[in-house]
């Protein structure tokens, strides 16, 4: 039987491909800016 | 099955969608029914009751569910599909990339004598010459800009601020060459703070400014600690004073370097910077890093403070308690996701002052990761950067793949001198990641299904 259970959405996250162009940065050393 | 008929709902929910191999599921202390379930894919978080975990293992979810899960990145068709397309993240992020970026090194000059300067013993009186910056135009012309795409420029030192006429004149020359073509020119600076005046923004916006990072370590003591003046003069009320008549002409990013021992003390400057009217409105972000050591070529051999791993306990907790501290005072800080090593986009260069070129700019002390020049060009680098390091199944069956693919080149090169494995994050983020999460979801805006 299927059940649909109570989903709380708390953040949607990102739509799109994992990795977007904005997402390229330098993790550990530096922040630069990706808009 | 003929071609258009519907596959049975019953059908997709027994042989099709599985959890996803980038998931961590959370306890959730106040409701033991339920549980926290985070996507490293797609940024998302939900909450659950345990019986729905369940009904997937059995394959009894309902339709509806079945599809919220699959939208959000819990649920997916095939494991093995979906690892493939992992592999393949970045032809797609770089088919969507329509512009050109670098950070270009305009001088390896500064009027700071930081203690653990990431140039070390490379600083001196070198500045990018003109014929080096009109090569560098013609490279994002001929490559770039001809063939459709815009061009995004950070400027980097050294102090770029002391090479302010080739920013004016390698804008001027750019914005000219993108509108011609019907693309954009931008550009942003990593600046010590010192020379970012009124007037110089106001001289710099109409050619493509669009912000800038500044770095403060902590409170004045420390920061004049740290980054001095070649003089020996603090330099942090000077600095503060820019960022009070900048900071509503331009994005301000406030960065800060920390080490074990003083880390404790940032949280003092975020109250500062309040009490200077510098509020969370007039910032774009706050976010601080651990002092790295300094290594290649050119070391420091008097600062030992740095780190060179993830790993180490402190780094975890001096991480979660500055975010902490930043997001409660209403600061803004980059949300956990997904995030990628520049090294990976093509598109990204670093220019050195001398028209050298690497994929990092923590790679600029170590001649033997150097990709070519501006003369000759860009040569294979995928050996000498072990661009598949990460696509082994190791990394691809791993829920933090998606915020880590292999981790930061520079670190792993650091701890063996050379880029011989991931900097893998799987400690780090076992002991980090759930604490984060929880802080995203209790201080920054709620994204909603579209």
């Amino acid at each position: 039987m299927e059940r649909n259970e109570v989903i709380e959405i708390l953040d949607a996250g990102n739509e799109g491909p994992v990795i977007g162009p904005e997402a390229f940065c330098c993790t550990m050393t530096f922040t630069f800016f990706r808009k | 099955m003929n071609e258009g008929e519907k596959i049975p709902p019953f059908f997709i929910s027994i042989s099709i969608m599985r959890l996803s191999h980038y998931i961590k599921i959370y306890p959730c202390p106040n409701d033991p029914g339920k549980v926290l379930l985070y996507s490293t894919k797609k940024g998302s978080a939900i909450l659950v009751p345990k019986s729905l975990l369940e009904s997937i293992e059995r394959g009894t979810l309902g339709e509806e569910n079945r599809e919220t899960l699959a939208r959000l990145g819990f649920l997916v068709p095939d494991i093995e599909a979906e690892k493939s397309e992992m592999r393949g993240s970045f032809a797609e992020a770089n088919r969507l990339n329509a512009k050109f970026t670098a950070q270009v090194v305009l001088n390896l000059d500064c009027n700071l004598a930081c203690t653990y300067c990431y140039e070390g013993g490379m600083k001196g009186r070198r500045y990018m010459s003109p014929e080096t910056a009109s090569l560098m135009a013609e490279l994002a012309e001929n490559g770039y800009i001809a063939r459709g795409k815009g061009v995004d420029l950070c400027y980097y030192g050294g102090e770029p601020l002391m090479s302010v006429d080739l920013i004016v004149s390698l804008s001027e020359r750019l914005q000219k060459a993108t509108a011609e073509k019907g693309t954009g020119y931008s550009f942003s600076i990593v600046t010590n703070g010192t020379l970012l005046t009124a007037e110089i923004v106001t001289r710099l916006i109409p050619l493509g400014f669009t912000g800038a990072k500044v770095t403060l370590d902590g409170p004045r003591e420390n920061h004049d600690r740290f980054r001095p003046f070649v003089s020996g003069k603090g330099s942090f009320d000077l600095i503060v004073a820019n960022l009070k008549e900048v900071c509503d002409l331009t994005d301000i990013q406030v960065g800060g370097n920390y080490t074990r021992e003083n880390y404790r003390e940032f949280p003092r400057l975020l109250d500062l910077l309040m009490e200077e009217g510098i509020t969370p409105e007039r910032l774009s972000l706050v976010k601080f890093d651990p002092v790295t050591k300094s290594g290649g070529e050119f070391p420091l051999p008097e600062f030992n403070e740095g780190c060179a791993s993830t790993d180490e306990p402190w780094l975890m907790e001096a991480g979660m308690f500055l975010r902490e501290e930043i997001l409660r005072r209403g600061f803004h800080t980059p949300r956990v996701g997904p995030a990628a090593c520049m090294i990976e986009n093509p598109n990204d260069l670093v220019v050195n002052w001398d028209g050298t070129l690497f994929k990092c700019p923590a790679f600029l002390g170590w001649k033997d990761l150097a990709i070519g020049d501006l003369e000759t060009g860009i040569s294979d680098y995928t050996e000498s950067h072990n661009m598949d390091v990460w696509k082994k199944e190791e990394c691809l069956d791993c829920a933090y793949l998606p915020l880590c693919f292999g981790g930061c080149r520079f670190l792993k090169l650091l701890r063996s001198g050379r880029i011989d494995d991931v900097d893998c994050r799987k400690a780090y983020l076992d002991g980090t990641l759930e604490e984060l999460v929880r802080q995203d979801l209790k201080y920054q805006p709620k994204r909603s299904l579209k």
